[in-house]
């Protein structure tokens, strides 16, 4: 059922960012992507987020997006359990996917602010956000604003948060904080919780953050370890043996992480991703993204086997 | 999403093993890496299939990169 605005701390905790599978023509593998979504459910997670981050978002169309959730919806995932991404350049493609979705059963929207040729000052969007608001006109539906990170430049400022947060109560329920910076976020913790969900998504944090909530891009390959650390369990190994150091579910985040490197991160978890399902064509990422290098790949193949994602991860 | 009826690919013991959800309810958490969960029967061996035939076809690779070459 959906949480009301004003208690967003009760938000379900893990939300995969759940990556996206292509075909070799590089349209949405739904048949693919409907599997991984029901493998992930068959682990113990029940929140999805698509086509948010790690879900390439920003590369496909809406009706690439409502083809995907109806496939996902008619494959028994319920409506209720996903948040769609939303990250449009005009407006009234936003409010036309929000409203289509939304006709499907959807509630939960990670909006991006738009991209634009010139830096938007916060006037600006305010506006955007205030007249996306009104223009989707529906209810009961939730808005969580998806902030990229300092280097996009794309923030939106903290004063018109408030001020989205004043107007519109009842849709404003959180904040995605894509920023790796744990200050970034718990700043806005500060400022925000617990009327809005603050919920960051830089897994390496979150022991030090304590969120209620993330949305995790490595749950797709690792989210019995993501919960663990949500609900501050110490250990995830089952067996223990004498002189062998028992491993923490973040020290599993940081081997991952470590495994990732430099390279690419969707790229590279699609990579991990295929390894795991014996799939090749999960490698596979829509352009403009970057593929794995040739010569990044072999490495990447062995870090992963390095790895070693165990049973209950 | 109710997976009392479903079926599972799992590897255990270096094996691939297409298990129902019964069965996999009685195997110890970390003894077996879950793969995919199907909701039919056939769906999933169709999967062990496909998974064994990899196995084949990179075993009869790495055999023959060993294989010393014929004079």
């Amino acid at each position: 059922m959906l949480q009301p605005a004003a208690h967003p701390e009760r938000l379900p905790s893990v939300w995969v960012d759940v990556l996206t599978p292509l075909k070799s023509d590089f349209n949405v593998d739904v048949t693919r992507l409907c599997a991984h979504v029901r493998n992930l459910s068959a682990k113990g997670v029940q929140r999805f987020a698509i086509f948010g981050y790690a879900g390439e978002g920003a590369c496909f169309s809406n009706a690439e997006k409502l083809d995907a959730l109806a496939h996902l919806t008619g494959s028994g995932i319920p409506a209720q359990d996903l948040m769609l991404g939303v990250s449009s350049t005009t407006m009234t493609d936003a409010v036309q996917l929000i409203q289509s979705a939304h006709k499907s059963g959807v509630q939960r929207f990670m909006v991006a602010p738009p991209l634009h040729y010139q830096p938007i000052g916060q006037g600006a969007m305010l506006d955007f956000f205030r007249q996306l608001i009104r223009q989707v006109n529906l209810s009961p539906w939730q808005l969580y604003l998806h902030q990229l990170g300092g280097a996009s430049r794309l923030d939106v400022a903290e004063a018109t948060i408030s001020e989205l947060r004043r107007e519109f109560p009842s849709v404003l329920a959180g904040i995605v904080d894509q920023d790796i910076h744990p200050s970034h976020t718990l700043d806005l913790m500060r400022s925000f919780t617990p009327q809005l969900a603050v919920i960051p998504t830089h897994e390496a944090n979150l022991v030090v953050l304590k969120p209620t909530a993330t949305l995790s891009a490595l749950a797709n390959l690792i989210p019995i370890v993501i919960q663990h650390i949500l609900s501050h369990d110490t250990a995830v190994q089952t067996t223990v043996m004498s002189g062998m150091k028992v491993r923490k579910p973040d020290d599993r985040v940081t081997e991952l992480m470590t495994a990732i490197g430099d390279q690419p991160m969707i790229a590279t978890l699609k990579l991990f991703l295929s390894v795991h399902y014996h799939q090749t064509e999960w490698e596979l990422v829509r352009p403009p993204l970057m593929r794995v290098s040739s010569t990044a790949h072999e490495p990447l193949l062995k870090a992963f086997k390095n790895f070693n994602l165990l049973a209950n991860e | 999403m109710d997976f009392q009826n479903t079926w599972y690919v799992i590897e255990r013991h270096n094996r691939y093993e297409a298990v129902s959800h019964e069965v996999l309810c009685t195997f110890e958490a970390d003894t077996y890496v879950m793969l995919q969960n199907f909701e039919t029967h056939h769906e999933a061996l169709v999967e062990l299939r496909r998974l064994i035939r990899i196995e084949i076809e990179e075993t009869q690779q790495k055999l023959m990169s060993n294989t010393p070459p014929k004079f």
